[in-house]
């Protein structure tokens, strides 16, 4: 992060703390895009990702005044995303996720986007498979590139937890995905 | 290194999260294992994969309206919350869950209050048996005919001299002179055959009774029957009229019977009760019965103790009626 950067979110954050909206508002646009991304990554389907981003921010700001100044703000409030996306996940397990359908694929596309397309495809059929707990735990440990002890940490796990689930997790993925990367090595 | 240990590692390995030790073991068991390094090639794709999946390309309108949004919430929140709920949930029959610790309080409370109320309606109205609706019973209940009046009382013993005075002497009236034979006048139409007792004396009287005995022994026998009857008793008489049933000295209350308490059986039972000549309850029958009441009316009035009824200076036992009501309480 640059240093400019970090200044302006140490400023916004301060005003914030002192109930300026705008100030608050700016700095929801400086990680709105990653808050949204890591809830779209857990959920799966834009319409969830957007209510718990929404529910993030909100509860990030209610929780402001106990944000110490100097740390750095989006462990922070990932913690929140995090948390406060399981916590639906969990409420709302036996409901179908609402995947997001894209347009089917037209045929003139060239030979490599349509393998990557299909890849992702199936990735994210593989992905909506997974446990939510699960999920959670490769997001944080494969996209947020966080160690196990702060995944432990913000998800209030024992290191083993994090450590048995992440490998259930890539195995079941590579368990769905064994042929089409087979067909891909080959 | 087992095949099975290097597999349940690899995704730790992968992460960097194993310590050197382990590290150096499964890196020397995956260079001489093309299984185990083909499973380490594929958890690695997973992970890119999973790390270069596209995201959802939200419309630019999107983010730039993300953050107003958020801002807009935010100010939501400080109204009222009751107002943004009862517009948010007026027309839905779910209600928002909140007040629970409120509701536990309430909820045992409401289940007492229901159990008291239940019980005031219930329970309190059996205990209360007193509150009954009593039936007055209107019918009467009349008393055989009396039997005729009882005969004279016998010549006055001599003990009692004083009573003597009360009785007048009667004149008899005879059309016929004693001893003398009077012709009739009319020759009667028919003559009534004669009617022979077979109450008569056997042997006859000797030489006849002359002139019959009409009208009694006139005057009575003087100087009485020595000694009089020993141990006669007057028959009762009926309290009737005159004869005013006697005062109650002694009154023993029925007790209840128990089988007719919880039978709820409760009413009249009329009693026709005779009194010896020192006023204690001789005899009794019932008139009207109650079943489950009889026994109790007939134990307690056995016990009741009347005034001696004194009828021309003599004790007389009286016949008259009894009610004993039963009302529960």
């Amino acid at each position: 992060m640059r240093q400019d950067e970090r200044l302006e979110e140490g400023a916004l954050i301060a005003r914030a703390k002192n109930g300026d909206m705008d100030a608050y508002e700016s700095l929801v646009r400086l990680f709105q895009h990653r808050i949204y991304r890591l809830c779209w990554r857990m959920t799966g389907a834009h319409q969830s990702a957007d209510d718990m981003a929404q529910e993030t921010f909100i509860k990030a700001f209610q929780a402001l005044s106990r944000f110490r100044d100097g740390q750095d703000f989006y462990p922070w409030i990932r913690r929140i995303a995090v948390n406060t996306t399981l916590n639906y996940l969990q409420a709302h397990k036996r409901e179908e996720p609402l995947g997001d359908r894209e347009p089917s694929v037209p045929d003139e596309l060239p030979q490599d986007e349509l393998q990557r397309r299909e890849a992702e495809d199936r990735f994210q059929e593989a992905w909506q498979a997974l446990p939510s707990d699960q999920r959670a735990v490769f997001t944080l440990r494969v996209v947020e590139n966080q160690s196990y002890r702060e995944i432990a940490e913000s998800l209030h796990l024992a290191p083993g937890t994090v450590m048995s689930r992440l490998n259930r997790a890539r195995r079941k993925l590579k368990d769905a995905l064994a042929d089409f990367l087979e067909r891909r090595r080959g | 290194m087992r095949h099975r240990k290097v597999l349940a590692l690899l995704g730790s390995y992968l992460d960097g999260e194993l310590d050197p030790r382990l590290r150096d073991g499964i890196e020397a068991h995956l260079r001489g294992c093309p299984a185990c390094s083909k499973e380490r090639d594929a958890l690695r794709a997973v992970d890119a994969l999973a790390a270069n999946a596209r995201l959802p390309q939200a419309p630019p309108t999107y983010w730039e309206t993300f953050a107003g949004r958020v801002t807009a919430g935010l100010r939501g929140l400080e109204l009222p919350i009751s107002r943004k709920e009862t517009a948010m949930f007026q027309d839905s029959f779910i209600k928002p869950e909140r007040r629970t610790a409120t509701r536990a309080v309430v909820f045992p409370l409401s289940l007492a209050a229901h159990a008291i109320i239940a019980a005031l309606l219930i329970i309190f109205p059996l205990l209360q048996t007193g509150n009954v609706p009593r039936i007055e019973i209107t019918s009467a209940f009349l008393a055989p005919p009396p039997p005729p009046p009882p005969p004279p009382p016998p010549p006055a013993k001599k003990a009692s001299t004083s009573n003597v005075k009360r009785i007048k002497p009667v004149q008899a009236q005879t059309n016929f002179e004693a001893g003398k034979l009077v012709a009739p006048v009319e020759i009667p139409d028919q003559i009534a055959e004669e009617q022979i007792s077979d109450v008569g004396i056997e042997g006859g009287v000797e030489g006849g009774v002359e002139g019959g005995v009409i009208g009694g022994v006139l005057g009575g026998v003087v100087g009485g029957v020595l000694g009089g009857v020993v141990g006669e008793v007057e028959a009762p008489v009926r309290a009737i009229g005159e004869i005013k049933p006697p005062r109650l000295i002694k009154q023993v209350d029925p007790t209840y019977p128990e089988i007719a308490r919880q039978a709820r059986v409760e009413g009249i039972v009329i009693l026709e009760a005779q009194t010896d000549l020192y006023g204690r309850v001789a005899t009794m029958k019932i008139l009207r019965s109650i079943p489950l009441l009889d026994q109790a009316a007939l134990d307690a009035v056995r016990q009741w103790v009347y005034e001696p009824m004194i009828i021309n200076g003599r004790p007389r036992g009286v016949i008259f009626t009894v009610t004993v009501r039963f009302t529960l309480k």
